[in-house]
């Protein structure tokens, strides 16, 4: 069941003034979707995740998952913890126990659950993020390499097996081949059923993994739709300081050029339809 | 133009310990006075290593560096080195050390014992080659990422560097961020003549290279224009790097069948390529 | 969202008590401790009392917020005051509640000590109040560094302070940070015993240290790489210089000290 933010609005004090920092948000996450939330630095993307996991309290309006008010009187807050995982950027840095299986466990300790259910949970986890149980277990999280922090990291969510998966810039500061292994991770995780809602700058990760976007602009909803529809609005989106893949630019580019290549943006769809079209000589294909 | 390597590196090897195996393993690489390098390469392959070498933050196991013809390893001239090869780092916030943009500025010339009336000059032009003269009263934890790394530039600006040492500056900021430092950093090339060595793990920023060098365990593994660099699709992703998604799509297209050349490397290059393989194909 | 933490509590005016030199406004307040605790009647307050009320005005400060400086102590004064009020034995009674009696003595000393502590604290505040943290480092740095005869590391202690006080907000943030991570994967600092609580720090705590470590590790680095090797040949940006102001100034508390010594002698 979907996650709902029915007028969600986040106000807080920055000296004597009350800033914005959220403003009137409708947005619905449906069950089982990966949706991108992108925006500027600073436009409430950050904010916005620590709603969805009770973090932060609204200042007006309301979040439900399953239909319930998670921030209503009596809510428990720390359960729901437990189902929406928030991963923040840079997760190496929470990291502090002597194991790296001791610091996955953390959560699925704090979720009261038997010993042995939390050593099932613990294997899963370190499987999924690719960190090999028996060598890994025993290690300190603190002589890994910045990549394998990381996973530990995700790994300690993970555990807590969540129902939808919140990640705030979670390919930040990593080298391209372990970007993509994180990525290929968490579009399984999807895959398998995990909602998926993924906060980034990186326009071109947005596009391979996300089949909704929302963009948020100075704490607003701004646009919200398919990710091709919300890409193809490049003025748009460029006036609000954002890029746009570089097949979306291309596309828009051989268009204006008299070459439409349809709906495609993702590499490999745009090479067979630009492929075809070079051969074809001549007849447009779509 | 001066015709002395600026910075020269021979048959350089460092190890981090005595017996751990080399993170450095042979380099040899001259490079020349204003010339804008560019040192890619995966994580572990030693560029960051290299960087802390070519200022004498680490000395050679074997081998020598030497800068504007000084020796890091001549305890004379270490400091002098420090002073023409300035160097950013990765963590912007880990680089400011004073409560106030301007003081921060002003650290290294306090360091190197320029009189107190002499600073002021130098402070308010390094400011204002970074774009950061409206910020001088600022304390550094209001800033955003790129803005902090463009104070740690104009630090080392102050000082009249004749080269810049950027150690993956701009892996932890937003897109927007890194546009900031890029921008300022191929200006101060450009219009300075500072000699740069930029060393990232982003492809598209070493696009506006002179000079690209791929590094791999220890070695560098490639070494020319950027152009001949990114047509090698396959040898990057054995390296594990990235590609610009417009050299990707060329390479996707020959794969098809395509006579399209390998170093595309942005969208109206591609254009290009298309209008010239198709005429037919674009109306306009 | 970048929180504006103000640090201390300076107050960014223009006035002649801002722009002494710090060197001169740390010798002053000693100088005023002492001339606080030598009073001890209440008369002899008046002075001591109108120097801190000019000082105040001169430096151009609120009242609201040199009254806001006592709140933290307010508990202490009571506590100080009612003590000496009743907890006192003298000879002049001045009130009689059952076998409660109130003795002059007691109530003179209350308000002595009270009055003493009021001062100390109001004194002090001027001095953060109207001297910027890093200003206030520069200044006993260069106090302390006749003391380099015997080794002590003045520069080092004032480099310490600064990176400090340019690390707080950054250090906060980062506690932040970490709290909500932790939080999200089900810490509860809240609940508990204070046992319990502190227990629950760890998770906070550890990581917060290795991240201050290597940020020290980094900073150290970074400042090698601008040339920093220590005190030794260094120059300053900002120049301390006594000007006349600060002669006046000491003239001031030379004039406090006659005041309340003068009547004792005569």
């Amino acid at each position: 069941m979907p996650i709902v933010l029915e007028g969600l609005s986040h106000h807080y004090k920055s000296g004597p003034n009350t800033a914005v920092a959220l403003e009137d948000i409708h947005l619905t996450i449906g069950d089982g979707e990966l949706l991108a939330l992108i925006g500027h630095t600073g436009s409430g993307k950050s904010t916005l995740a620590q709603h969805l996991n009770g973090l932060l309290e609204p200042s007006a309006g309301r979040v439900l998952l399953d239909g319930e008010d998670i921030n209503q009187k009596g809510a428990n807050r720390r359960a729901l913890r437990f189902q929406v995982g928030l991963v923040f950027q840079y997760p190496e840095h929470q990291l502090f126990e002597e194991t790296v299986y001791k610091d996955i466990a953390f959560g699925p300790k704090n979720m009261g659950l038997a010993e042995d259910e939390i050593d099932r949970r613990v294997r899963a986890a370190m499987e999924r993020v690719g960190l090999e149980f028996e060598e890994m277990k025993g290690r300190s999280p603190f002589e890994l390499s910045g990549g394998q922090m990381r996973r530990v990291a995700l790994a300690g969510v993970l555990a807590m097996q969540p129902r939808v998966l919140v990640l705030d810039e979670p390919t930040a500061g990593l080298d391209p081949r372990a970007r993509d292994f994180l990525l290929q991770d968490i579009r399984q995780l999807n895959q398998e059923g995990t909602t998926v809602v993924l906060i980034s700058h990186a326009m071109d990760e947005v596009a391979r993994l996300a089949t909704r976007v929302a963009v948020l602009e100075k704490g607003r909803l701004v646009m919200e739709g398919p990710t091709a529809e919300v890409f193809t609005q490049q003025e748009r989106l460029s006036k609000m300081g954002l890029d746009v893949p570089e097949a979306f630019k291309l596309a828009r580019r051989l268009k204006e050029e008299g070459l439409s290549l349809g709906d495609h943006y993702r590499l490999q769809e745009i090479a067979d339809a630009l492929a075809a079209a070079i051969k074809g000589g001549g007849q447009h294909d779509a | 133009m001066n015709q002395t390597p600026h910075i020269q590196v021979t048959d350089l090897v460092y190890r981090y310990e005595p017996e751990a195996p080399a993170a450095l393993d042979g380099i040899n690489l001259t490079i020349p006075r204003g010339q804008f390098l560019a040192v890619l390469g995966h994580n572990g392959s030693g560029k960051s290593t290299l960087a802390k070498l070519l200022n004498g933050l680490f000395l050679p196991t074997e081998g020598t560096v030497l800068v504007s013809g000084m020796d890091t390893r001549d305890d004379d001239h270490v400091w002098d080195i420090r002073r023409t090869a300035g160097m950013v780092f990765q963590n912007p916030d880990n680089q400011l050390v004073a409560t106030e943009v301007y003081d921060d500025v002003a650290f290294g010339l306090e360091n190197i014992g320029v009189p107190p009336d002499d600073m002021p000059p130098r402070i308010d032009e390094a400011l204002r080659l970074t774009g950061m003269t409206a910020f001088r009263d600022r304390a550094p934890h209001l800033l955003s990422g790129g803005q902090k790394q463009r104070v740690a530039i104009a630090g080392i600006l102050a000082m009249h560097p004749e080269a810049l040492i950027l150690d993956e500056a701009t892996a932890m900021l937003d897109p927007q961020g890194r546009q900031e430092v890029l921008q300022t950093v191929l200006k101060l090339n450009r219009e300075q003549g500072i000699t740069v060595v930029w060393i990232t793990h982003f492809m598209e920023e070493a696009t506006h290279a002179q000079r690209v060098m791929v590094m791999d365990h220890g070695k560098i593994a490639m070494d020319g224009a950027p152009r001949e660099i990114f047509a090698q699709v396959d040898r990057l992703r054995d390296l594990r790097l990235d590609v610009p998604p417009m050299t990707q799509l060329a390479r996707l297209l020959a794969d098809r069948g395509i006579g399209i050349k390998a170093d595309v490397l942005n969208v109206e290059e591609m254009v290009k390529e298309v209008k010239r393989l198709c005429p037919s194909c674009l109306k306009a | 969202m970048m929180r504006d933490i103000t640090l201390g509590q300076y107050y960014p005016v223009d006035s002649p008590v801002h722009r002494l030199d710090p060197r001169t406004k740390i010798i002053l307040i000693f100088l005023y401790i002492v001339a606080v605790f030598m009073v001890n009647t209440l008369p002899m307050y008046i002075p001591v009392a109108a120097y801190i009320v000019l000082a105040a005005a001169l430096a151009k400060l609120p009242l609201k917020m040199l009254l806001r400086s006592i709140r933290p102590m307010r508990i202490l004064l009571v506590i100080t005051f009612v003590l000496n009020l009743f907890f006192a034995s003298g000879q002049k009674a001045l009130l009689q509640i059952g076998s409660f009696i109130l003795w002059e003595e007691g109530l003179v000393n209350a308000l002595v000590f009270t009055f003493r502590l009021i001062l100390l604290v109001v004194g002090s505040s001027i001095l953060t109040l109207t001297t910027a943290p890093v200003t206030l480092t520069d200044g006993l740095e260069r106090l302390a560094s006749p003391l380099k005869i015997i080794r002590f590391p003045a520069h080092e202690m004032a480099m310490m302070m600064t990176i400090a006080l340019r690390f707080i907000p950054t250090l906060i943030e980062e506690a932040d940070k970490i709290m909500k991570a932790q939080t999200a994967r089900g810490a509860d600092f809240e609940t508990g015993n204070l046992i319990a609580r502190a227990k629950a720090m760890i998770p906070l705590l550890v990581p917060l240290f290795i991240s201050a470590f290597r940020r020290a590790g980094d900073l150290a680095m970074a400042m090698e790489a601008r040339c920093y090797r220590g005190g030794e040949g260094r120059t300053r940006l900002h120049k301390l210089a006594f000007t006349r102001r600060d002669l006046v100034a000491f003239l001031t508390m030379l004039l406090l000290y006659l005041a309340i010594l003068l009547p004792r002698l005569l």
